[in-house]
């Protein structure tokens, strides 16, 4: 498959020139959530720990960078570190919850926690904005001396730089000690303590970054789309980024940009069919998926409590 | 006193509603812990029996019955459909089950719409308890008292079967080790159908009978799911703690929801964290105390 | 010689079955040791004890002088505690390299300054740099024994190492074996007889959860006491 990565590269740089801005504006919406994916794949795929929860730090660290942008700084990168920080500090919070239980517990506890973030989202109004969410974000610069950010082209190869080079920085990281280790908890972790590494910790960190990650994803999110709402980050959009990183191949971080590329667009591509019966076709394309897709191999292990 | 009498009111909905959700966490419970199926559609399941409560009582206790008939036929014959549609996934394969049952609620639930539209149905009660109780000077709703009695008594009934049926023993066992339900000679579909079916009941008894609590609407079926998901994994699913654990932790959580929310209305979403995350954390410190190897 | 593994009144249980009664060992420093005994008679739980992947019920255990009975199986393994499971446990998605490399890591200082060990141990155990899913089993078994030694333990557990293998890698184990060095300490649960007499300075043999007799080879061989114990288990 290596193949694609060259072309697919050139098509996604040179898209915003062929297609019209609401089309690009799609796109980048697609990087985003592809981002976020790509958190999921790290835990689901390469640390063993299957998430529908990667949500959460999504929406914290989109909320932090909208706070952000709309009262104090409008410049790129200051957004993309609060988010990352704002990510990573609430994946810290939760690390507790999830590093304990394995296999499917996991789902269900990070499945929880994106639920109730999502309720806490359109509570507390003073922040988030409730349900009706924040808007008038202004677009930034992506450093101190560039240009602003103010068409959807300039939008969308921003959000394409940012993705690319948080992709990039992953799989290297994989490709090294850290991916292995993380394998190795997943594939056998009592051998990995019997070797006297600490899983515990190993896992945590795997969490924390993932969490960075789909940060980074939320203050993207926030320049791309300039509006947040907390159905932005509701169990339908975990679900849909599982479906697409188990389409790209569970343990593969580009295939899940990949994967959720194709989910997404059959999203919409369906609810373009059938007006206003979205969700049913939804759920017939994930029952289709479900049979259809190569099985799933990967044996979640039994949970240890 | 007029405090504590303040508060009893939404400490008795706590009651009611965790026991509502006892009963559907433990259909969750049945089909996760002994037949290893996550099962993202049992809040849709809820959501089924709640509109055939909607639609077919008229404040008469016939109706009420005819209703709970109706429904928990319903959702166990869904059930029963459930289980075939996950006749072809390995039994580990945990992430395709969720895909396919979450794709079964998305679609249940757009049906659901279609059928009944998005708003959020009306339940008659019936009308010999459908007025307020005298509680210690308090007026208090009529059916959910009778509520609290029947959901109390289906939970000793169902402590009793799993205590003292041969199936409550095989869940039991199930439930501590799911590979010796294979060793037992019972065949992995058959326990798959029973135990969807039987969890398939339970949502829809819940449904039925809950519905004055938690009525039927676009969003029934998300909102149960989650509650039940977090009393799962608060309650625990080994098979010593099962019917106790999951009782507790669903009156727990009911009275997160509805006493905790009163005393702190704008905590309400973190107390449920906050629950969690002590509980868990309380659990795997045992954890490490106790030393289960990996 | 110190006693570099010293276990002291020993207990574990499962519910109201007596795995191990309060056994007493102890192996000095280099010494290769050997458990034998009929099955159930709790070697593999002595095992499992020492590495930590279950927890006694009652006494302690010391390695070097340091009581590690509450300590993790991960805090062991970086003491020095090397293990070598019945079913032999390796990362079939590694290759046989970095297997090796990844086990021996944490007590060499680091992925990176492990790999010149692991490539000798690849070379001297005779195994491929494959994937390691494509291994049969009596690679595996090396490759286990080879991500032992990375570890650079000082105290080796054997849990059944000649188990399954062909006469050939039998051979191929029994000279790994003998060229182990004597700064590592080694304690052998085996049932292949041949392998202890050979190979074993001091023989224990259990019986029930409780220690029998402790002697050499020698001794242990035209003892009547181990020759009814194993005849009245099979009985």
């Amino acid at each position: 498959m290596r193949w694609l990565i060259a072309p697919a590269l050139l098509a996604a740089v040179a898209a915003p020139w062929l297609a019209d801005p609401y089309t690009t504006a799609t796109l980048a919406r697609i990087l985003v959530l592809g981002l976020v994916a790509v958190s999921v794949a790290l835990l689901t795929g390469v640390a063993g720990l299957p998430t529908l929860g990667q949500t959460a730090p999504f929406a914290a660290g989109a909320y932090a960078a909208a706070t952000l942008a709309l009262h104090s700084s409008s410049v790129g990168v200051t957004q993309l570190l609060m988010g990352a920080s704002v990510g990573a500090a609430f994946a810290a919070l939760t690390v507790p919850l999830v590093v304990y239980a394995r296999g499917v517990v996991v789902l269900m506890i990070t499945l929880a926690i994106g639920e109730l973030v999502v309720t806490a989202a359109s509570r507390w109004r003073s922040v988030t904005g409730g349900t009706d969410g924040l808007a008038g974000m202004p677009s930034p610069r992506p450093l101190w001396g560039l240009p602003v950010l103010d068409t959807d082209r300039a939008r969308y190869l921003y959000a394409l730089a940012v993705v690319g080079i948080v992709l990039c920085a992953v799989v290297l990281l994989l490709r090294g000690p850290s991916g292995m280790y993380l394998r190795g908890c997943r594939d056998d972790e009592a051998r990995m303590r019997a070797s006297g590494h600490p899983v515990g910790a190993y896992l945590a960190i795997a969490y924390v970054a993932a969490g960075a990650i789909a940060g980074v994803a939320g203050s993207l999110l926030v320049t791309t789309q300039q509006y947040l709402s907390p159905a932005d980050f509701g169990f339908d959009v975990a679900a849909l980024l599982l479906l697409g990183v188990v389409i790209g191949g569970a343990g593969s971080v580009v295939g899940a940009i990949a994967g959720t590329a194709v989910v997404l667009a059959a999203r919409d591509w369906l609810s373009g069919l059938l007006p206003g019966r979205g969700p049913l076709l939804l759920g017939a394309l994930f029952i289709t998926a479900a049979y259809v897709l190569p099985r799933f191999r990967f044996r979640l292990r039994r949970v240890v409590a | 006193m007029n405090r504590v009498d303040a508060y009893l009111i939404p400490a008795l909905d706590g009651v009611a509603y965790g026991l509502l959700l006892f009963v559907v966490a433990a259909g969750l419970v049945l089909s996760f812990g002994v037949a290893g199926i996550l099962n993202l559609a049992h809040g849709t399941l809820y959501a089924i029996g709640a509109y055939v409560a909607a639609t077919l009582s008229d404040g008469s206790w016939l109706a009420l019955l005819l209703a709970l008939v109706a429904g928990v036929a319903a959702t166990t014959a869904g059930g029963a459909a459930l289980s075939g549609m996950l006749a072809p996934v390995p039994r580990g394969d945990h992430l395709t089950q969720a895909l396919l049952t979450f794709g079964v609620a998305l679609a249940g639930g757009s049906v659901l719409v279609m059928a009944f539209g998005a708003e959020n149905l009306p339940v008659r009660v019936p009308a010999t308890v459908d007025r307020p109780v005298d509680l210690a000077g308090h007026a208090y709703a009529g059916y959910r008292l009778v509520f609290i009695a029947v959901a109390a008594a289906l939970a000793l009934a169902l402590h009793a079967v799993v205590t003292r049926t041969r199936a409550g023993m095989l869940v039991r066992a199930a439930l501590d080790d799911p590979d010796m339900v294979a060793c037992l000679g019972v065949s992995p579909a058959r326990v798959r159908l029973g135990v969807l079916a039987a969890s398939g009941a339970l949502a829809g008894t819940a449904g039925v009978l809950g519905a004055p609590i938690i009525g039927p609407g676009p969003g029934t079926a998300a909102t149960v799911l989650l509650l039940s998901l977090v009393v799962v994994v608060l309650g625990g699913h080994s098979g010593r703690s099962s019917v106790a654990g999951t009782l507790l932790a669903a009156l727990a959580v009911g009275e997160i929801q509805t006493l905790g929310v009163a005393l702190a209305p704008t905590a309400a979403p973190f107390l449920l964290f906050a629950a969690m995350a002590a509980v868990l954390a309380a659990r795997s410190h045992g954890l490490i105390r106790r030393w289960s190897p990996a | 010689m110190r006693a570099l593994l010293d276990v002291e009144a020993l207990s574990r249980g499962y519910g109201s079955l007596v795995a191990l009664d309060r056994i007493d060992l102890r192996i000095g420093e280099g010494e290769r040791h050997a458990l034998i005994g009929p099955n159930g008679a709790g070697k593999t739980t002595l095992l499992d004890l020492v590495a930590g992947a279950t927890r006694p019920d009652g006494g302690r255990i010391r390695v070097a002088g340091r009581d590690i009975t509450r300590l993790g199986p991960a805090r062991r393994a970086r003491l020095g505690v090397g293990r070598i499971h019945q079913r032999p446990a390796i990362w079939p998605s590694l290759s046989t390299l970095d297997n090796i490399a990844v086990a021996g890591a944490r007590r060499r200082g680091g992925f990176r300054r492990t790999l010149p060990a692991a490539r000798e141990l690849l070379t001297s155990l005779a195994l491929p740099d494959v994937a390691a899913a494509q291994l049969s089993h009596g690679q595996r078994r090396q490759l286990e024994i080879a991500m032992a030694l990375a570890g650079r333990p000082r105290l080796l557990l054997l849990d059944e190492p000649a188990a399954g293998l062909s006469a050939v890698e039998f051979a191929q184990l029994s000279a790994v074996l003998d060229d182990l060095s004597r700064t590592v300490t080694v304690l052998l649960v085996e049932h292949r007889l041949d392998l202890v007499y050979a190979f074993a300075d001091r023989v224990t043999v259990l019986r029930d959860g409780r220690r029998v007799l402790t002697g050499t080879p020698d001794e242990i061989r035209t003892s009547s006491v181990v020759r009814s114990a194993y005849a009245e288990a099979v009985s």
